[in-house]
């Protein structure tokens, strides 16, 4: 059973479509990048998945179920930029997100906090866009979820931060789950990922295991996507 | 789900109302203070004047300054950034909508409360009290009705008035959301639209009203001669009518909060 299944899925904001018949069924227990450039129809893709927009046709299926509480209740996701309220302090988000997703772990959220030298007592709006950054993600990783969209989650950050970013997010994710990890940076994040979606014009231009992918072309996939989407 | 939702509405609102209680008591135990001595200094007198002058803008304001925070919670919690939170939560679109006209009503509430023990600490209002008595009197005799009915109705038109005002901009603002650019400008404009059609409703189903009850309603009006059965009805057929509306505006925001467009 695919944990997520899109059908036909079509999008446009006016007349411009920028998603056109994506059809896509990710599995449990992966790793996958969704990488394309600007405007190739990432986010918007991401949005449609946690209903944060809704799709002109086509559809989206969560274990089999349509987007809805269901779906919300097994997604964990990081948007590309903050979505928390800057005037709430770090352990009032605890509590928010404790309160509203059963499978939030407090305690697990408190040692990462520990760990980037946080104080759970600051105010959101007290900190740095890169500290914010990393608040939010603590609280995305915190949850046991099914699935994990992070769209561009290390995007705002130095290069250090980065490698222990991603260590964050590859020791603290539950191993039955996938992530969906959108991004640019590509070569910073390649050694983690199990399979590559390129997504272009709004469609699926490729889409298989990183290993295979790398061995066919010869080539890593921070070139392959170079190569593909040379200007 | 509906509870913990209305929790942090509550809280959020609370946070931006409760110094303007605190300010409304302060001011009106000062006022009472000054009040005592004023009489022996100019200069008390002068900073009394001033301060009351001050507390009555405090007072026009409150209420103004409750619905521009139920506004601005529906909107930043739902529509701006903060609604990518709000709507990947697994709570319910309606569980959403309705805590925020809950918190609506009880600040309302809590502000119109709050607005009546400032005044009654700042002066002396046994005067005003008695005048309002008289007022109520006067207008049960000629509704041929008791003077609880006309307190009871007085309050029902207050909050039923507001709650259309706080879920019409609700509406207005997620009528805004449909379009792809300038969402607050047309969150606006729809508000706008809305009172406009709301007005006309209201002036075509009272003048329905009229007719159907006694044509001549108009003129007996005009001649000073009253008429309590029928402008009886007529006010609980504009309760029906902002009844009518406030369902209107609860079900197109919830059906945009179905449909999200959040770019």
């Amino acid at each position: 059973m695919s944990l997520l299944t899109c059908h036909n899925l079509s999008k446009s904001y006016g007349k411009t479509l920028v998603l056109n018949d994506i059809n896509l069924e990710i599995p449990s227990g992966k790793i996958i990048g969704l990488l394309g450039p600007n405007g190739s129809g990432k986010t918007t893709l991401i949005k449609l998945i946690n209903g944060l927009l809704m799709p002109n046709s086509g559809e989206i299926l969560i274990n089999m179920k349509p987007v809805g509480i269901n779906s919300k209740k097994v997604i964990s996701y990081l948007p590309e930029h903050s979505y928390l309220n800057f005037n709430m302090k770090v352990n009032e988000l605890i509590q928010y997100f404790s309160d509203f997703y059963k499978d939030f772990d407090k305690e697990k959220a408190y040692q990462l906090l520990k760990k980037l030298n946080i104080n759970a007592k600051d105010k959101l709006s007290a900190m740095s866009k890169g500290m914010k950054e990393k608040v939010q993600l603590v609280l995305v990783m915190s949850r046991k979820a099914d699935l994990y969209i992070l769209d561009e989650p290390i995007g705002g950050v130095d290069p250090a931060t980065r490698d222990y970013i991603l260590d964050t997010i590859l020791t603290n994710f539950n191993k039955e789950a996938s992530i969906i990890i959108s991004t640019h940076l590509i070569s910073d994040i390649e050694k983690i990922l199990d399979e590559v979606i390129f997504i272009k014009n709004g469609q699926i231009y490729l889409y298989g295991e990183a290993d295979e992918l790398r061995a066919q072309k010869g080539k890593s996939i921070d070139e392959i996507f170079r190569e593909e989407f040379k200007c | 789900m509906l509870k913990k939702v209305l929790k942090y509405d509550l809280q959020s609102m609370g946070k931006s109302l409760f110094p303007l209680y605190a300010a409304l008591i302060i001011m009106a135990i000062i006022l009472r203070l000054l009040n005592l001595v004023a009489d022996k200094l100019v200069l008390i007198e002068i900073i009394y004047g001033f301060m009351l002058l001050l507390f009555v803008l405090l007072m026009v304001g409150a209420l103004f300054y409750t619905f521009f925070i139920a506004i601005k919670r529906y909107y930043k919690n739902l529509f701006s950034n903060e609604g990518y939170l709000t709507h990947t939560l697994p709570v319910s679109a309606s569980s959403l909508l309705v805590s925020k006209t809950i918190s609506a009503f009880v600040y309302l509430i809590a502000t119109s409360i709050v607005m009546i023990l400032a005044l009654m600490i700042a002066i002396d209002t046994s005067q005003i009290f008695e005048i309002l008595k008289q007022g109520i009197e006067i207008m049960a005799l000629s509704m041929k009705v008791s003077n609880s009915t006309i307190i009871i109705f007085s309050i029902l038109f207050i909050i039923l008035g507001y709650m259309s005002y706080v879920l019409m901009v609700y509406a207005g603002i997620s009528l805004g959301q449909i379009h792809n650019n300038n969402k607050l400008v047309f969150s606006v404009v729809w508000s706008i639209v809305l009172y406009y059609i709301s007005q006309i409703i209201s002036i075509v189903m009272l003048g329905v009203m009229v007719v159907l009850i006694n044509p001549e309603l108009i003129d007996m009006i005009n001649q000073n001669s009253p008429a309590p059965d029928e402008m009886n009805q007529i006010i609980i057929f504009s309760f029906i009518t902002s009844l009518i509306l406030i369902g209107i505006y609860y079900i197109i925001s919830h059906n945009r909060l179905k449909h999200l467009n959040l770019q």
